[in-house]
């Protein structure tokens, strides 16, 4: 009953959930106080466990909680370190003695510099694991809502609430003007939130999700100077960029088995998913409607675009995110600009009148709108 | 200009018919249902709110992106690649492309690479594809209807075989085997248990056609015909372009005889008698009614005609005076003539073969040193089969995909001996009728899932590849014999080693290694052995005076008469459970979902009947379709129909009349002499599509005659040069800088076959809609095939044009559009876009061609919104969506949509071009319609480019556009018709 109450019901930040969050931040505080500790022999303390991981609990002079680099959500910056669920998925499948012997013996630079520190009684490790088993099994809550636009949005209705009641009833302020003032732009904000969310709908630019491995652009595009079109070559003939096959994952991972920051965490769960039939279930960044046809080899082959100009500088991102809003307006506005590489590509002879104008010098170039990329069912078919 | 009609009902007075009624009834304001009340107001209020917030609550979706783990070279995401197969249902053999887009396949093409097609697919091909992704397709194996691994299926056949009682049969029912690999396989298990038999089963006999041959040639053959090489084709009730024996092939021969392009001046005459109106008697050039009772005594007649001239004495007939008009012009044309009968009744195919040797056209335009392997079943030896299972001479039995129970009752002849057999298998792919009285039912892969071979004729051979894992837990065929019989391997190594064995030699693989060549014929999907020899076969005659002397007059009765045929779409029915193929209209009716009786005009004024009126023929009730131009006392009912166990779209729909069907003289006969039909007084809405779009009163179609086109050649279409004189606008003109797209279709080559409407429904996410909703005009067909009668309603002529969206200049629709969702493109086309699109349809109510389709309803699973969906053939399912293209947007309720040039095909075709850096190629971009047309009717290309065939073909005299008068300067071009006849009707 805590469990499910305490955690927000619904993902996300969208400003109509908000009674299910206050139900849920109300419940969370009064039953909360009413949890004890206990101890029912053999069966670990979920609670006490998730103190202890939490930092909530002593684990040690010095020691930093697991939570700090066992992070719950990954998404925010780049941590190394296996998160929280990773982390619970192994120990679930261990016993209590090989549990300790990872814990409080580590092996590796990395573990075994933050590890030393950590006291732990044989009891203590064994309500860790039992939260770590727990959390294993039930996963990790979905992120926390932010609710700063949904607070705006109820302080205005608040606001708006008192202006009305003092205008009718209680009519403290004698300035009429004050309350109209206050309703009108409590009304058109909040219209503005609401419009603002509505277009958003559709679009989703920042978005980063967490992905199942953390593959970091910045080390392979940036730091290791990999050519995007190495992995993503569909991008050079076809419609999709294509996301690289774990098999050319291993041309390189073959041989470098040790990731500069997460060791051979990462790097081996490619390993395992090539070597035994697994699918890696990465989370698509780019979303297109139904209705628009994107073709990246028009664009990249073609068009001889550099894939930053639509996905920005995927060389610095650790965790790729949408640059763009990839909104129709965004696209018609690049092909009113883009040149066309008319003279070398002879596919361009066709266009003879055009060539014939750019000789005489009536046109000093060909944009991508000029011959029709703007028409709709260049897109939309 | 002549004065065409579309349907019966222009003929007569305009009276309000019964479905007039209905729908205005329908339409009227004063129902109950239309008031709104302030209850419905506060309903929908609240809905919308609802909906409102439903939409600010919902969260977009998590889209994984999982990459294949290893990922072949070939595999690209987004990438379609094109395996060549070919096509078989037991019926006609294609050779064909599949289109694999993402592991799917999601289009069939016809191969290019074959002669005998040309790349040219029939409807039936293009939509076999949906029965891959057929739900009701038998998923999994079951003895005695309780599911059971293969293991066991295995363990248990073998033991039954090997303990099996040597005085009985085992007995194997197939279709007409091509597969050479599969008849070594079939030899190869009767060596290792030889109580095994062999029956062949075709579910349309032909038989016919084989014992007239055996008796005139002493083998029991099919010939290869050869259209193409015939001056004058004479037909009797043979719908050769429909759907006699390999239609296909046939009518890319017949049209390609009959071109006027590119210099060709003379074209083949086509004469038809025949009882009904089948799609080849629209397309001849003369055609004659004829009682299909008296088909023999017509034939009989030209027999002796034809001997007379020739000067050998037979029996003599007083031929009917058509038939002696039609003997001159044959004996004129001796050598480079075709005579063709498509009844399966051994006298009559005996008499064809017989006048076609008289006129010196065996070897020449019938090719009997090669005869096609299709269709080699027996009628007399299933007659004897039965009769065997019923004296318990038969100990089990295996139906490899065949239906007998459905396709030959034979008045439960089938149900009886089927029933005396202990162990009944069924082998098969598809849900059928059949296999509800079998222990075993062992799902088969659709054929797109499996390898095989075919060879249609010796020297031909083709393969058939799978382009897609199998879907269900099916096993082919053949491996099914090799588990039983204990052979090591798969079927593929047993085909690719009866290759290296049997065809591969160094010749035909041009010196190249077995390994190379077999990946060639692979990459191919046919090789053509030159080499090999033609069969030896002789003529030894056989006496045809005694079929002379029993038909030698007219059956003068009056006897109503019911002959039983497949249409275009469904043929045989067995791919009847396919929502294409029912949505098809038939390809003279214009009805589709149901079957009917067509009844002549005359008689079925006699009887008081009118379309829609359930008769009862015979017990059978079904709605009567008066149908110009059939013989008077004939009726006439398609096969296919009434299945009963076939899966949701065709089961219970329309009725069966292969009871109707008997053996008589060896053969089963489609003709009944007598019958009885009675009204009902019951009525019956049919979905007809016939007068939807009626464009009456105006030159829509033009037609000339052979003799005047040669005097002119714009006779017929001297409105042309008259509207191009009145050349005048207030738009202004568009500029086209790059390309403006064009599309010239040949009325003298379209034979109106429909295959095009399917493949444009394949290629563009057409929705299928339903009987209903095509009873409300609801169709939703790009493409549609307007047919007009002309004339005599007795004996009409017929004429066809395809209409699609004709991408005017001067578009009418594009002005009326208040949100821009239509407008036009810089290279001349007719842009929708359906996201812009809000439904007010004005667009519509603007054009002239009316070829802009709304979507009522959420056909295809596209819409959010449950209640907005109408899905009568499953459509929506996720197994059957897989079928869609992914280029193409699935329409949602509430837009417009229209043919678009094939866009997405345009775009693809650019891109490889600007990819390749080089300019197109003129014929390198082709719409779905023209790659399958088998009649080469349809081109496209760019009109700017002046060495294109669409700019060379604009300068043909024929060529108008449809209501040019209207100045919507189409971007589709018409090429008018050209009869090879004389101004008047000389036969009749």
């Amino acid at each position: 009953m805590v469990k499910t109450l305490s955690r927000p019901l619904l993902p996300g930040n969208r400003f109509l959930k908000f009674f299910l969050v206050f139900l849920a931040m109300s419940h969370f505080v009064s039953f909360t106080t009413n949890v004890r500790a206990e101890n029912k022999g053999p069966a670990p303390d979920v609670k006490v466990g998730e103190r202890l991981f939490n930092g909530l609990l002593p684990t040690g002079d010095g020691s930093k909680s697991c939570v700090s680099c066992h992070t719950m959500y990954t998404g925010d910056t780049m941590n190394w370190n296996p998160s929280a669920l990773e982390m619970a998925k192994v120990a679930a499948e261990m016993d209590l003695a090989t549990f300790k012997e990872h814990l409080l013996t580590p092996t590796g630079a990395m573990r075994e510099k933050v590890h030393v520190k950590y006291q732990l009684s044989d009891e203590q490790l064994f309500h860790l694991q039992g939260y770590l088993k727990n959390l294993a099994i039930e996963g990790i809550d979905d992120k926390p809502l932010s609710i700063n636009k949904l607070l705006i949005f109820l302080l205005l209705g608040g606001l708006m609430t008192i202006a009305l009641v003092d205008l009718f009833f209680t009519k403290k302020i004698s300035y009429k003007a004050i309350h109209v003032l206050i309703i009108v732009f409590g009304i058109g904000f909040q219209l503005k939130i609401v419009a603002h969310d509505l277009i958003d709908l559709g679009r989703s630019q920042d978005y980063m999700p967490d992905q199942p491995i953390k593959f970091s652009h910045k080390i392979h595009a940036g730091d290791n100077k990999i050519d995007c079109l190495y992995c993503h070559s569909n991008a050079d003939e076809g419609k999709s960029a294509g996301i690289p096959s774990a098999g050319l994952c291993m041309n390189c991972h073959q041989v470098v088995r040790n990731g500069s920051n997460s060791g051979q965490f990462e790097i081996g769960k490619v390993v395992d998913a090539y070597e035994n039939n697994k699918d890696i279930e990465w989370v698509r960044i780019h979303n297109l409607p139904d209705h628009v046809y994107f073709n990246h080899a028009q664009h990249v082959n073609v068009g001889n675009r550099e894939c930053q100009e639509c996905h920005g500088d995927v060389e610095n991102m650790h965790i790729v995110k949408q640059e763009n809003d990839l909104s129709m307006s965004w696209c018609l506005d690049c092909h009113k600009e883009t040149m066309v590489d008319f003279k070398d590509n002879d596919y361009y002879k066709t266009f003879e009148a055009l060539h014939k104008d750019l000789a005489e010098g009536v046109l000093d170039s060909i944009r991508a709108a000029d011959i029709g990329a703007n028409d709709c069912m260049k897109c939309h078919h | 200009m002549k004065e065409y009609w579309r349907s019966l009902e222009d003929l007569l007075p305009a009276e309000e018919t019964e479905q007039e009624k209905k729908t205005s009834m329908l339409l009227s304001d004063d129902t109950e249902s239309s008031k709104n009340s302030r209850r419905d107001f506060l309903k929908y209020f609240g809905f919308s709110i609802a909906s409102a917030a439903v939409l600010a609550g919902c969260e977009r979706p998590v889209k994984k992106a999982i990459p294949l783990l290893i990922q072949p070279e070939e595999v690209k995401p987004g990438t379609a690649n094109y395996y060549a197969s070919t096509f078989y249902d037991g019926a006609e053999m294609i050779p064909i492309l599949v289109k694999v887009r993402d592991g799917r396949p999601i289009k069939i093409e016809g191969n290019d690479l074959c002669k005998m097609t040309g790349g040219a697919a029939s409807a039936r091909v293009q939509a076999s594809l949906l029965n891959l992704y057929d739900e009701s397709r038998p998923a999994a194996p079951s003895l005695d209807g309780k599911s059971i691994a293969w293991d066991e299926v295995d363990s248990k056949l073998k033991e039954t075989l090997e303990n099996w009682d040597a005085n009985k049969e085992f007995v194997i029912l197939t279709p007409s085997i091509l597969s050479p690999s599969t008849q070594k396989l079939f030899s190869d298990f009767k060596a290792k248990y030889p109580f095994v038999v062999f029956e062949t089963f075709d579910a349309f006999s032909y038989s016919a056609i084989r014992e007239a041959y055996k008796a005139s040639f002493g083998k029991a053959i099919i010939p290869l015909y050869r259209f193409d090489q015939a001056k004058l084709v004479v037909g009797f009730n043979a719908d050769f372009l429909g759907t006699w024996l390999q239609p296909t092939a046939f009518s890319r021969q017949y049209a390609a005889a009959r071109k006027l392009t590119e210099g060709q001046k003379d074209m083949l005459r086509h004469v038809q008698f025949e009882s009904i109106m089948t799609l080849t008697g629209s397309n001849a050039d003369e055609r004659v009614p004829m009682p299909a009772a008296d088909e023999a005594y017509y034939l009989a007649g030209l027999y002796a005609e034809l001997a007379k001239k020739s000067g050998i004495s037979s029996t003599s007939v007083n031929a009917p005076e058509s038939i002696a008009k039609i003997a001159n012009e044959l004996f004129q044309a001796k050598g480079k003539s075709l005579v063709v009968s498509g009844t399966n009744d051994v006298a009559i195919q005996t008499l064809v073969v017989e006048i076609n040797k008289l006129l010196q056209n065996t070897s020449k335009t019938i090719l009997v040193d090669k005869p096609i392997n299709l269709y080699q079943g027996n009628d007399k030896a299933y007659a004897e089969l039965l009769t065997r299972m019923e004296d318990n001479k038969v100990g089990a039995v295996l139906f490899w995909e065949t239906n007998p129970l459905y396709h030959a009752p034979l008045n439960g002849k089938t149900e009886e001996a089927i029933k005396n057999v202990p162990v009944r298998i069924a082998v098969q792919s598809q849900a059928t009728e059949t296999a509800k009285l079998c222990n075993y039912i062992l799902p088969a892969p659709h054929f797109l899932e499996r390898w095989d071979d075919k060879a249609l004729v010796a020297g031909a051979y083709s393969l058939t590849q799978p382009a897609i894992r199998p879907i269900f837990k099916t096993r082919t065929p053949q491996e099914n014999l090799m588990a039983w019989a204990g052979f090591e391997g798969s079927y593929y190594d047993l085909i690719k080693l009866y290759w290296k064995e049997n065809i591969y030699n160094s010749s035909l693989a041009k010196g190249r290694h077995f390994e190379t060549f077999w990946k060639v014929s692979l990459r191919d999907g046919l090789v053509i052995d030159e080499k090999v020899a033609p069969q030896a076969i002789n003529y030894t005659g056989t006496n045809v005076n005694q079929i002379l002397k029993k038909n030698n007059a007219a059956i003068s009765s009056n006897d109503l008469e019911l002959v039983l045929y497949q249409n275009v779409p469904i043929g045989d029915g067995t791919l009847a459970n396919n929502p294409w193929l029912q949505e098809l209209p038939e390809a003279v009716s214009r009805v589709c979902w149901d079957n009917y009786v067509s009844v002549a005009p005359a008689f079925a004024a006699l009887r008081g009947w009118t379309q829609g009126d359930v008769i009862a023929v015979n017990g059978i009730e079904l709605p009567v379709l008066v149908q110009p131009g059939q013989a008077r006392n004939t009726l006439a009912i398609a096969v296919g129909y009434g299945r009963k166990n076939a899966g949701r779209v065709a089961t219970d729909l329309g009725k069966n009349v292969y009871p109707f069907v008997q053996i008589i003289n060896g053969a089963r006969s489609y003709t009944l002499p007598k019958v009885e039909a009675v009204a009902t007084g019951k009525t019956y809405e049919l979905a007809a599509t016939q007068s939807h779009h009626s464009m009456e009163g105006r030159a829509l179609v033009r037609e000339t005659t052979i003799a005047e086109y040669l005097k002119n050649p714009a006779s017929g279409n001297e409105m042309h040069a008259k509207v191009e004189k009145l050349h005048t606008t207030l738009y202004h003109e568009h500029e086209y800088k790059g390309h403006h797209w064009g599309m010239v279709i040949d009325l003298n080559s379209c034979t109106g076959c429909n295959a095009c409407v399917v493949a444009c429904s394949a290629e563009n996410n057409v929705p299928v809609v339903g009987r209903n909703e095509v009873r409300r005009s609801h169709e939703m067909h790009w493409l549609r095939l307007d047919r007009y009668y002309s004339g005599d309603s007795d004996n009409p002529e017929v004429v066809r044009q395809p209409v699609m969206c004709q991408h005017c200049d001067n578009a009418p629709c594009e002005n009326v559009c208040p949100v821009a969702a239509t407008n036009h493109s810089s290279e001349g086309i007719n842009q929708m876009a359906y996201n812009r699109c809000i439904g007010t349809r004005y667009c519509n109510n603007n054009c002239p061609y009316k070829v802009r389709r709304f979507n009522w309803y959420d056909y295809t699973g596209a819409d959010s919104i449950p209640n907005n969906r109408v899905d009568v053939a499953g459509m929506t399912l996720d197994l059957k969506r897989m079928v869609l293209n992914p280029d193409v947007t699935v329409r949602a309720k509430g837009v417009i949509e229209k043919c678009s040039f094939c866009v997405q095909r345009i775009q693809d075709r650019k891109l490889n071009a600007k990819k390749d850096g080089r300019q197109l190629r003129d014929g390198e971009i082709k719409t779905a319609c023209q790659q399958t047309c088998p009649a080469d009717a349809i081109t496209f290309g760019d009109m700017n480019d002046p060495n294109s065939k669409v700019s060379k073909l604009l300068k043909d005299a024929r060529q108008y556009g449809l209501l040019e008068e209207l100045h919507t300067l189409p971007s589709v071009v018409y090429l008018s018709k050209v009869r090879n006849k004389d101004k008047n009707k000389t036969l009749s």
